[in-house]
């Protein structure tokens, strides 16, 4: 049996390929390692479908965009698949405007499960959607689901970049927008 | 032994409504977490006068960050002010490495237990009630066995163990460690999980801890030894979080309940 590798390089290898592929092939630590990247995948790919059926090769694509986020430092939380619009962005690869949409969607419904954030309200848009936002609402009471939504926010001039808005009570009366 | 399901969402939150109406669960367990943004009077109101343990998955508290302990601080004070809760349970694992989130939980390391010792000792001081930490479904083998770490952890700082039945009977699949070890740990006995596991599609021989299955007989069979010891106020959530299939869940809890009224505790009536 392959002894276990120092757990500094175990949790390397679950966010990076490259550092899977550093770790013995057949031991227990690379397949709990490709394990992770596995489910990974599904986080990402999931829930933009039209999208990934359009990408050539989705598991090249996916392993360079894992790594690309831990050298540039890109936390993948809810922002992940912000993250993936731009690196996709960044590789010249074309997207359409429902693009966009499909993977800003995705980030808001991943938004609805982050522990992080007291507001019920997220607003998000790139260049290529303003005037229009997706809106994202978690429920007013335990009982309602969360809704994601496409919107049109008057006033809103197309500017490059991603951005995204939180609003405590979910109205958007004052849209701050962030950068990602 | 009061029985329950937990809830993480509000998909879930009504099926557990449509399972107390029906007389199948005695509580609910709230995954803290996902109900941050509404106030825990509109859970109360919900739920009626249906018992509320918490969950805490995200602390993180191994990893302590100031503003996120003080996040989860008020939370668990607000509701525990608003719904009285049974208890307060969380994890011991890794759930982000270099800031990084992992998209799966990760066993600590048992060779350096002292600073998880020292950090449950510190948040449950903190939250000012026993904690249960809830027990890790390994994946991988390792020479100290986990049961043997626990029983320290419990005899150090007094917190209780949140044993999932299902989470050892994983890491006896993936391990060779037996999950009946558990039953002599101090500090089991009174806050139960168990759910549904399967093989991970990467390789059969990885047992995932994947919530979305009906629970096993080895599950099951484990549930009886634990019962038959636990303690008269002791709980025991059914954990559904994927594939939520209102009638299998129904199954496991008919099932459950039938493993524990077998194992000779006192009956457990269904709720009127």
């Amino acid at each position: 049996m392959t002894a276990p590798a120092p757990q500094s390089s175990r949790l390397d290898a679950c966010i990076s390929p490259t550092a899977r592929d550093s770790l013995a092939p057949g031991s227990r630590d690379r397949l709990i390692a490709q394990e992770s990247l596995r489910i990974r995948w599904h986080q990402l790919f999931d829930r933009i479908p039209r999208l990934a059926e359009r990408l050539p090769d989705t598991t090249d694509l996916y392993e360079a965009f894992l790594d690309w986020a831990v050298a540039a430092g890109r936390r993948l939380d809810w922002r992940m698949h912000l993250h993936f619009l731009e690196f996709l962005d960044g590789r010249g690869i074309a997207l359409r405007p429902q693009d966009h949409v499909e993977l800003l969607a995705a980030s808001a419904a991943r938004w609805f499960a982050s522990p992080e954030h007291r507001h019920r309200g997220l607003a998000l848009t790139t260049g290529t959607t303003a005037p229009k936002v997706v809106v994202a609402l978690k429920g007013r009471i335990p009982l309602e689901r969360g809704r994601v939504k496409l919107a049109e926010v008057p006033g809103l001039d197309p500017a490059p970049g991603i951005r995204w808005s939180l609003s405590r009570s979910g109205d958007f009366a004052v849209l701050t927008w962030s950068p990602l | 032994m009061l029985i329950g399901v937990n809830v993480t969402s509000p998909d879930t939150l009504e099926m557990a409504c449509g399972l107390r109406d029906s007389g199948h669960v005695d509580f609910v367990e709230v995954l803290i977490d996902g109900f941050a943004h509404l106030d825990p009077k509109e859970f109360r109101r919900t739920v009626g006068d249906l018992p509320v343990g918490c969950h805490i998955m995200l602390s993180r508290f191994l990893d302590p960050d100031r503003a996120r302990l003080d996040h989860y601080l008020d939370l668990v004070n607000r509701w525990q002010a608003d719904c009285g809760l049974l208890y307060v349970s969380d994890h011991i694992a890794h759930f982000s490495h270099n800031g990084q989130p992992l998209s799966l939980a990760m066993e600590v390391d048992y060779h350096a237990w002292q600073p998880v010792i020292d950090s449950v000792r510190a948040w449950q001081e903190e939250l000012g009630t026993v904690l249960a930490v809830e027990n890790f479904p390994s994946q991988a083998p390792s020479d100290i066995p986990q049961a043997r770490a626990y029983a320290e952890l419990v005899e150090a700082t007094g917190c209780e163990v949140l044993m999932d039945v299902s989470n050892a009977v994983v890491a006896q699949l993936n391990t060779g460690q037996p999950a009946a070890a558990w039953a002599d740990v101090p500090g089991v006995g009174r806050r139960f999980h168990l759910a549904g596991y399967s093989p991970s599609p990467t390789s059969d021989s990885l047992v995932i801890d994947s919530h979305d299955s009906p629970v096993s007989d080895d599950t099951l069979a484990l549930v009886a030894t634990f019962a038959g010891r636990a303690a008269p106020d002791a709980t025991l959530v059914v954990e559904r979080d994927a594939n939520h299939d209102l009638d299998e869940w129904r199954t496991d809890l008919d099932r459950t309940r039938a493993a524990v009224v077998a194992a000779r505790r006192l009956h457990q009536p269904h709720r009127a």
